[in-house]
């Protein structure tokens, strides 16, 4: 007899119909399984086998045969346990044919019969629920992921046993509620706060700038100056997600494993630090199963590069084609992946090889031609792609020991930011972007006009201070946030001097 | 090809003597009869100089030879003038200098003979020494003043900078040919020299500069100016060798003081103790040599600050000072601090420099 099942298939973090038919027929017992299944899929048929034992019911002892089609797409995970084993309960008459219907079913068996969490769930319920299906089963571990996709009736079940139950009629097994997306969070969340940086008042306003428009920041400092420091407290002044950011990065990090169970979530901005040692397929993903890289963790956060120029600069390169387009399209001979890859990039870095050139405090040691050949090793269209770079000085003992100065908390700063974000979004609501780090060129023309005063400042800047071409799109940009954190509709005059301010890079005196 | 007097200087010069020799033979012959007596292989000649030496003169006596040589060197846009040119500065025509027969030059060539300060020092300078040698070059271009230097990196290269970018005038006196300007970082600097300023060499277009060049062309950099500012020099300096031909040569020697800590300073603090004058403003080079104030042409237009930028200027006045401070001291928010900074900067009155630091970059009137 012959039983069709439904299930899902991942593709990236989008997913695909998988149909599992199954026959079973005369024969020599055994189970052959086709479809283009990988290793993982093809061990399902001792799994499987175990956990039918185990659950108390039959395995059928004739020649089974499993296929998963569309049989040219080849399969990975282990999603397909479960639906094999309902196949074979349901060509054996165990439980009843006709309850399937327009059931999707997902998940791992255990030899006991118990249902395993799986990675990427998230893109696998939305898929079925825009596929138009009206039920889908899942494993209890994953319920977190699925408690905020409505419009699909939802069952995480613990094992088989509730499995069979809920494939018999008037069993009531009921769905899962579904509860509102409930996003951002105080506080307490983050182990970092800008209440404990001392002084830095400029490169906190800096990094306050950055994190409301969405702007990359490049840090430059001395060891030991905090630069490290300022970055980690970056996550507690980001602007909440939105709920479409929340599920396309959940979707990302389910993909990856990465999701933990218990949050089912990704409630906050991504911060992901990967050390300079880091492979450029860590950064970008690839390997056999197109995994997510560290560009595409940071969808919709922040992409810490510490010690910037650590990195070789074949991995730096690799960084261009996500910060211009948003996205990072891992190609493999299998098979072709785009991931979203829309992160802010936060990079430090010493500004001599000795560490202290310009510090107040230090004498550097560096020639001139060592520096140059130092900040050759940045790339121009890297250093492009970056709006904002400060110098961060080492902070006195005065400014260390003095109790008094209580410095801004993060969630005070990130009041502002988030009133200076949503200022964005409604802006830009028509657009398809939602923070002023995106704007394009044909853009700028639109939302970032200046009056007469600023134009003829931001021509004048540019004559006395040497700023290069580029500066100016960024510095237009940044002026545009900063005038939003102000609640100003227009830029003003002070807009543009503060923004012009975070071109250290710019300036001729690192020449 | 008819040979003229220039052009057998130019022979002269590319024969392989250094200055020393070509300027002994000059006492005695003149280039005339120097090309006669090399084409004749004249025994008198040999005995004063030596076989090998005249044979070698010789091989590049060619007429056709030496023309092609001047062809290419036209090509390159290099032009040069002898001693004998009514344009050759008398103060390099002195015996003392050792002055080269000729002087191959590209830029503006009427700067030779304008009032010349030299402005050298270490090539790895420290923040101050660049700050001292900025300052210094930039006052100086004020003053209708030339800045020379050698264009090395560091305090040379700074000084050349800072005079151009105060739209003043700077001479380059290179240890190699001009087409082997170097070192590559300054190429960018060269060719901005070149165009607003005067980049001169005594070596022929494609000599690349040895060990002993580059400490022989320090006679010229003293030699083209009336007094030689050390800005910075360590203890064993090629900018020593610099003030010593200035010593030599009858030039003012004059030293900018460093930190008695500091390695960097310690041959101009020497110098300094060896009877250099002291340095603190290009003030003092003008009153040693009579500068008559009134007679300079300073361009000083009137600059009004409003109450705020006053208060920051001010602030600024007594010392140097960061964004973070100056908002502090001021009661100004950070934002208005910036702001009114930028104002500043824009008059040209204060200067940004590393770590948000601003300092005072012209005295209000």
């Amino acid at each position: 007899m012959l039983a069709i099942v439904k299930s899902c298939g991942l593709h990236g973090i989008d997913g695909f119909e998988v149909q599992v038919e199954v026959d079973i027929n005369q024969g020599l017992p055994g189970m052959e399984m086709v479809g283009l299944a990988d290793t993982a899929i093809k061990e399902s048929r001792e799994r499987v086998r175990s956990a039918v034992r185990n659950s108390g019911l039959m395995f059928s002892p004739k020649k089974i045969t499993v296929n998963l089609a569309p049989a040219d797409i080849k399969k990975v995970g282990s999603y397909y346990d479960l639906p094999i084993a309902v196949g074979i309960l349901a060509a054996t008459a165990q439980v009843d044919y006709k309850q399937i219907g327009d059931t999707v079913f997902i998940g791992e068996l255990s030899l006991d019969g118990k249902l395993r969490g799986i990675k990427g769930l998230l893109p696998l319920i939305i898929f079925a629920k825009n596929k138009g299906y009206k039920r889908i089963v899942i494993p209890y571990d994953n319920k977190k992921e699925a408690e905020y996709i409505s419009g699909i009736d939802t069952y995480a079940l613990k094992d088989l046993e509730e499995v069979v139950r809920f494939l018999t009629p008037e069993s009531g097994v009921q769905p899962m509620v579904k509860t509102e997306m409930e996003l951002g969070g105080d506080s307490a969340k983050y182990r970092q706060d800008f209440k404990y940086v001392k002084g830095q008042a400029f490169a906190k306003r800096a990094m306050e700038i950055a994190a409301a428009g969405g702007h990359n920041i490049l840090l430059i400092g001395p060891p030991g100056g905090g630069k490290t420091m300022l970055a980690k407290c970056l996550p507690s002044i980001l602007p909440d997600l939105t709920v479409d950011e929340a599920l396309e990065t959940t979707k990302i990090h389910s993909v990856a494993g990465l999701l933990n169970y218990d949050e089912g979530l990704v409630r906050l901005r991504p911060f992901r630090t990967p050390h300079h040692t880091a492979s450029r397929l860590a950064l970008t993903g690839g390997g056999p199963s197109s995994r997510p890289g560290e560009v595409s963790l940071a969808h919709n956060g922040v992409l810490f590069l510490d010690e910037l120029l650590e990195y070789p600069r074949s991995t730096l390169e690799i960084l261009r084609q996500p910060l211009e387009d948003h996205s990072i399209t891992v190609a493999r001979v299998s098979r072709t992946v785009s991931y979203p890859a829309n992160f802010m990039l936060v990079a430090s870095m010493n500004p001599c090889p000795c560490g202290f050139f310009g510090s107040k405090t230090h004498e550097c040691t560096c020639t001139p031609a060592q520096i140059a050949k130092y900040h050759a090793k940045l790339s121009g269209p890297l250093l492009d792609r970056i709006d904002l770079h400060i110098e961060i000085d080492n902070v006195t003992y005065e400014e260390l020991s003095d109790v008094s100065s209580e410095s801004e908390s993060s969630d005070a700063i990130k009041r502002r930011v988030n009133a200076a974000r949503k200022i964005q979004q409604e802006r830009y609501s028509n657009e398809g972007f939602s923070s002023n780090a995106a704007i394009d060129q044909k853009m700028l023309a639109k939302y970032c006009t200046l009056d007469k005063k600023s134009e003829l400042a931001l021509k004048m800047a540019f004559e006395k201070l040497g700023l290069s071409a580029r500066a100016h799109s960024r510095i237009l940009k940044v002026a545009r946030t900063i005038a939003d954190l102000d609640g100003s509709e227009n830029i003003g005059f002070s807009h543009l001097s503060e923004a012009i301010g975070y071109r250290s890079l710019d300036r001729s005196y690192w020449k | 090809m008819e040979l003229t007097e220039k052009t057998l200087y130019y022979w002269l010069s590319v024969c392989g003597m250094g200055a020393g020799r070509q300027n002994k033979l000059l006492d005695i012959y003149s280039v005339e009869e120097i090309y006669d007596r090399v084409q004749r292989f004249d025994s008198e000649l040999i005995r004063f100089l030596d076989e090998k030496t005249v044979r070698k003169m010789q091989r590049f006596s060619d007429a056709s030879y030496i023309e092609k040589k001047l062809d290419s060197l036209y090509d390159n846009g290099i032009s040069f003038i002898t001693i004998k040119d009514e344009k050759y500065p008398e103060k390099l025509a002195q015996r003392e200098v050792c002055p080269p027969s000729v002087l191959f030059y590209k830029g503006n060539i009427d700067l030779l003979n304008s009032s010349c300060v030299a402005v050298v020092g270490t090539r790895t300078c420290s923040r101050y020494g660049k700050e001292c040698a900025e300052r210094i070059a930039s006052e100086l271009a004020e003053y209708s003043i030339t800045v020379v230097s050698g264009m090395a990196t560091g305090i040379d290269a700074y000084s050349h900078q800072a005079a151009l970018d105060a739209g003043g005038n700077t001479i380059a006196v290179l240890g190699s040919g001009i087409n082997k300007a170097g070192p590559v970082q300054n190429l960018g600097l060269f060719s901005r020299i070149v165009e607003k300023g005067l980049v001169v060499s005594e070596y022929d277009a494609d000599y690349v500069g040895t060990k002993y060049s580059f400490p022989e062309r320090n006679r010229i950099i003293s030699g083209l100016s009336d007094a030689v500012i050390v800005v910075e020099a360590a203890k064993k300096s090629g900018a020593l060798i610099t003030a010593d031909r200035a010593v030599e040569q009858n030039r003012e020697v004059f030293a900018v003081p460093g930190n008695i800590t500091s390695g960097k300073s310690e041959g101009t603090n020497n110098l300094i103790k060896n009877g250099a004058r002291l340095l603190t403003g290009v003030k003092d080079v003008l009153t040693f040599f009579n500068f008559r104030q009134t007679e300079i042409i300073k361009n000083n237009t009137v600059v009004a600050l409003d109450i705020y930028e006053e208060k920051i200027y001010s602030l600024l006045q007594n010392a140097e000072s960061d964004v973070n401070e100056l908002s502090e001291k001021s009661g100004f928010t950070l934002q208005e601090t910036v702001e009114i900074l930028f104002s500043l900067e824009m008059k040209n009155l204060i200067k940004r420099e590393h770590n948000n630091t601003y300092t005072i970059a012209r005295a209000l009137n």
